[in-house]
């Protein structure tokens, strides 16, 4: 393998890629990228086994002949960004990779090319096209709610559901859920039948770094073993995960006769200042619904807080405790300037719910 | 053909010698078993003086000497057939068992493995008789000459049973048990004089009539036996040993029950708990505890080999041992001391490291107050006038805190009544918010965050019944279930308090609680490790300069320098150095 290729794309890739790699491994295979000159492009992949990604380098490169090489990502990428040339030629000879610059040249010993996991390509007879934009929010509005060590493993992941033209993801960590759904659609205009898996919180980032990166419609597939999203110049594959997640559906609570409207700034804002006093006894606060008011109190070893703003309300008068940090992860990410917060009593599940299709549940603190 | 299979299934009922071959291998595990029944029969015989020769780790040769009662020439016959006893002859006795034997199991199960033979000669007669057993088989009772007492010698163990015999360890270990089990009964019978040879050469010698204290001091040297604080109230006699001295495993903890060593779960934990306050959960004390209970409150009819018991009223140890302990160590002076000299520190710390680090932070402190822009001095409050130890006229009721000076913004270097104390800040500021979190955890009511969907745990019948009767002392630490069947529970809320608890992991340690302790359960506990890693990010880190008052604050509150702590991790904060041993150091002795 012989190509010269733009330094500061190449960095930009190797470390993009990079992220998909183990910092650390006993094997170690697991902490290097692949790449691959062929046919004029070089694809740089990564994986950790539970998330791979594939990017293909076409502009502002010179392949001379074509090959392959397994090389530690930490080292390229330091290497990469130290050197200041424009253009660098990499050259792989004995299993060692060379790196010609104008100011010097370094050799990186490498791996066998054999030994690296294989990544399995992009299923595009199951992909949807769904906006860039709208994968983005589907794994900012939901991931956030996945469990970060529950019992339950598959709570630390994320269900996706594709049916009926929408993708729907659905993340819970037992004690609330966020989910939200948006439009997708089939290349060739058909339904499709419905789809659903579970994938972990970290290749649902790289789903939305992906997006993000090449906006515009991107493809999303689900398949047997993992989900996929493909844009013009990468891909990334995340493993899914085996296991029954429970049922959106029965969890968001239908009857809730008391519905507040609550704008979002204010009501975070009072949420925080009531939070400082909620710091350890219970790490609750008290919300405290009145027509047209809403009072927030806490009290622990410190002192107590009592804050109140106007809300549109017209329910019966209730009281209901909640971790304030449940709440305020979902107006984090809510769209538009008002929310409703709609529950039945002190006991039962409570949802607030946005103009974008956000349906957030909450389950309360129960009260000393 | 048929009548032939049904021939070899019908049952029978086992010959005398393999039933007691098979009851041997419960009673002789090993030849520290051997000895502990011969030593226990001398024990039960009133015997003041018991010798033990042990040759090649008592696989060759066991004699157990005693000059007890002796027994009978009538009674020779039957000390080897199994059941037989002289220390219990009906049903109602095995409810209050006095002696250290009672099942008369233990001569025949020996006798049916090895080569033994019995002398004895009572007090009274004017000669001795003798019996032996070759594998099972007995021989005539004979005249012999003897001394009063019996000698019983005990030939190439298990040498009819090569199964059991491959299993023996090497000579050091089987004597290494033996040592051990000599010790403790030496222990259990200050009173007594116990003496063992291994191969011609005394490994150990307790004289007889002496007291429980010098016992110890023999058998454990005069170091540990000068640190062990003494405690004699109610039944109960103990010996613990400073929290500062800690071992990895419970080998150290020696029960008594009536005289009886025992290994009991229970004790354990007794002696545990006392220990919470001042030492890390992983670690465990040294200790010696030696109860006396009426024989009713206790069934030690639980194993063959008697090395358990079963308390008719496990809450009595809760609710009148523990606190007995943890009394006596709150009171004592328990902070890390070099007075006794030498080993025995705290497991990670290096005593020499800390004595290298104390002297180059005190020459360092000398010679920056002399260039005049040392660390800041702090004066105490407590003395007005001439420095002399104690403050005259009417003291405070303070602690006599003299002057205080603050160390690489790390250390608290204490003049105090009877030395000087060196404080690690962060350890102890970590210790006071750690008990400031949990008295606020169990004073308030735990709030309890409702799950989305209820969450089912697997925990087996006997589990599911115990939390059942603990359920409102479960509601109180925020966790509310519903039986699921009759093997789990459907977990509906958990305590608010620990953001990311599993429903799983915390009952499983409630249910170990709740079993280890009776129903007693400290809900605080459940909350150890949110406290830990509240007061650890809470307290002022090493490297935190601290001000005058803060540095005040800190001793006067949390007592440092009074009584000492452990940090929440086991580490120790207070390093007391006393006058004795200060002068030792600068040869002022």
């Amino acid at each position: 393998m012989r190509i010269t290729v733009n330094r500061a794309r190449f960095f930009e890739v190797t470390t993009l890629v990079g992220q998909a790699v183990a910092s650390k491994s006993t094997k170690k295979v697991f902490e290097c990228l692949r790449l691959t000159a062929k046919g004029g492009t070089l694809e740089v992949a990564g994986t950790d086994l539970e998330v791979a990604i594939r990017y293909r380098l076409a502009e502002d490169i010179e392949v001379k002949q074509e090959g392959e090489a397994v090389v530690p990502a930490a080292l390229l990428a330091n290497v990469l960004r130290e050197v200041g040339d424009e253009r660098i030629t990499l050259a792989v000879a004995k299993q060692k990779l060379g790196l010609e610059t104008d100011g010097g040249f370094f050799e990186i010993e490498c791996v066998d090319p054999a030994e690296y996991p294989e990544i399995p390509g992009f299923p595009a007879a199951e992909a949807w096209q769904v906006e860039a934009t709208d994968l983005q929010d589907l794994v900012r509005k939901t991931a956030f709610a996945a469990g970060k060590e529950a019992a339950r493993f598959v709570l630390n992941g994320v269900r996706v559901l594709a049916e009926g033209g929408a993708l729907r993801f659905i993340a819970t960590d037992g004690r609330r859920l966020a989910t939200l759904a948006r439009p997708v659609k089939r290349r060739n205009g058909a339904e499709g039948k419905p789809v659903s898996a579970i994938v972990g919180v970290k290749g649902l980032h790289h789903f939305e770094r992906l997006a993000a990166a090449a906006g515009g419609e991107v493809e999303f597939a689900v398949a047997d073993r993992f989900v996929a999203v493909r844009t013009p110049s990468a891909e990334v594959v995340a493993r899914v995960m085996e296991g029954v997640f429970p049922e959106h559906d029965q969890i968001i609570p239908k009857d809730c006769p008391n519905e507040a409207k609550l704008p979002v700034g204010m009501f975070a804002s009072k949420l925080r200042q009531a939070r400082q006093f909620a710091s350890l006894e219970t790490q609750s606060v008290a919300l405290r619904f009145h027509a047209g008011e809403l009072a927030i109190a806490a009290a622990g070893g410190e002192g107590r807080a009592d804050v109140r703003l106007g809300i549109e309300y017209g329910g019966s008068e209730e009281k209901i405790g909640f971790n304030p940090g449940f709440l305020l992860d979902a107006l984090k990410v809510v769209e538009g300037e008002n929310v409703t917060f709609a529950f039945k009593n002190a006991s039962g599940a409570a949802k607030l719910l946005d103009d974008g299709g956000f349906v957030y549940v909450v389950m309360p603190v129960l009260l000393e | 053909m048929i009548g032939k299979t049904k021939s070899r299934h019908v049952i029978r009922v086992l010959d005398p010698h393999v039933a007691n071959k098979i009851a041997a291998g419960e009673v002789v595990e090993r030849p520290a078993s051997v000895v502990k029944e011969l030593v226990e029969n001398a024990l039960d015989a009133h015997a003041t003086r018991v010798e033990v020769h042990v040759e090649r780790g008592g696989a060759r040769l066991v004699r157990v000497v005693d000059d007890g009662s002796g027994i009978a020439r009538e009674d020779l016959p039957l000390a080897f057939l199994p059941h037989a006893t002289s220390k219990l002859s009906d049903v109602d006795d095995l409810e209050s068992i006095a002696t250290l034997g009672f099942r008369g199991e233990a001569l025949a199960s020996i006798g049916a493995v090895s080569q033994a033979r019995i002398v004895s000669r009572e007090r009274a007669a004017e000669a001795g008789f003798e019996i032996a057993d070759e594998g099972g088989v007995l021989s005539e009772v004979r005249a012999a000459a003897a001394a009063p007492g019996t000698d019983v010698t005990i030939r190439n163990l298990f040498f009819n049973t090569p199964a059991r015999a491959r299993f023996l360890r090497s000579a050091r270990t089987e004597l290494g048990h033996i040592e051990d089990l000599l010790r403790c009964f030496a222990l259990a019978f200050p009173e007594v004089g116990f003496r063992l040879v291994h191969d011609g050469e005394e490994r150990l010698r307790a004289a007889p009539g002496e007291d429980r204290r010098s016992r110890l001091r023999a058998l454990y040297g005069r170091e540990l036996e000068g640190r062990l604080l003494a405690v004699r109230e109610n039944g109960v006699e103990a010996y613990l040993g400073p929290p500062s001295v800690t071992r990895p495993n419970a080998r150290d903890l020696h029960f008594f029950v009536n005289g009886r060593y025992v290994r009991d779960r229970i004790l354990l934990r007794v002696v545990k708990d006392a220990y919470r306050d001042a030492m890390h959960g992983g670690r465990y004390p040294v200790a010696f505890l030696f109860l006396e209970v009426d024989p009713a409150t206790i069934d030690v009819n639980v194993h063959p080999a008697k090395a358990e018991i079963r308390w008719r009223d496990p809450q009595w140890l809760h609710a009148a041992v523990a606190p007995l302990l943890a009394r006596a160590l709150r009171g004592a002076d328990l902070s890390v001391s070099d007075a006794g000299g030498g080993s025995g520190g705290h497991a990670g710390g290096q005593p020499g490291d800390r004595e290298e680090g104390v002297r180059r932070a005190m020459a360092d402190f000398m010679r920056r107050a002399a260039e005049g822009h040392g660390p800041r001095v702090y004066e105490g409050e407590a003395p007005e006038g001439p420095r002399q130890g104690v403050a005259q006229g009417a003291s405070p009721p303070e602690p006599p805190l003299l002057g205080v000076f603050q160390a690489h913004d790390s250390w608290l270097v204490c003049e105090v009544e009877d030395g000087i104390a060196i404080v690690d800040q962060h350890a102890l500021h970590e210790r006071v918010q750690y008990d400031r979190i949990l008295k606020r955890l169990s004073e308030g009511g735990v709030d309890a965050q409702r799950l989305l969907v209820p969450e089912e745990v697997e925990l087996g019948a006997a589990d599911c019944a115990l939390l059942e009767e603990s359920k409102d002392l479960l509601a109180r630490c925020g966790i509310a279930f519903s039986p699921f069947g009759d093997r789990s529970v459907a977990v509906e809320t958990l305590p608010a308090v620990v953001p990311r608890a599993r429903a799983a992991d915390l009952l499983r340690d409630l249910v170990d609680l709740l079993r280890a302790r009776g129903g007693a359960v400290d809900p605080r506990t459940l909350f150890h490790d949110v406290a830990d890693t509240m007061a650890c990010k809470a307290a002022v880190r090493f490297g935190d300069r601290l001000s005058r008052e803060e540095v005040m604050a800190l001793l006067r509150e949390s007592g440092a320098l009074d009584r000492a702590f452990v940090c929440p991790h086991g580490r120790p904060t207070v390093w007391r150095i006393p006058f004795a041993e200060l002068r030792r150091r600068f040869g002022r002795t």
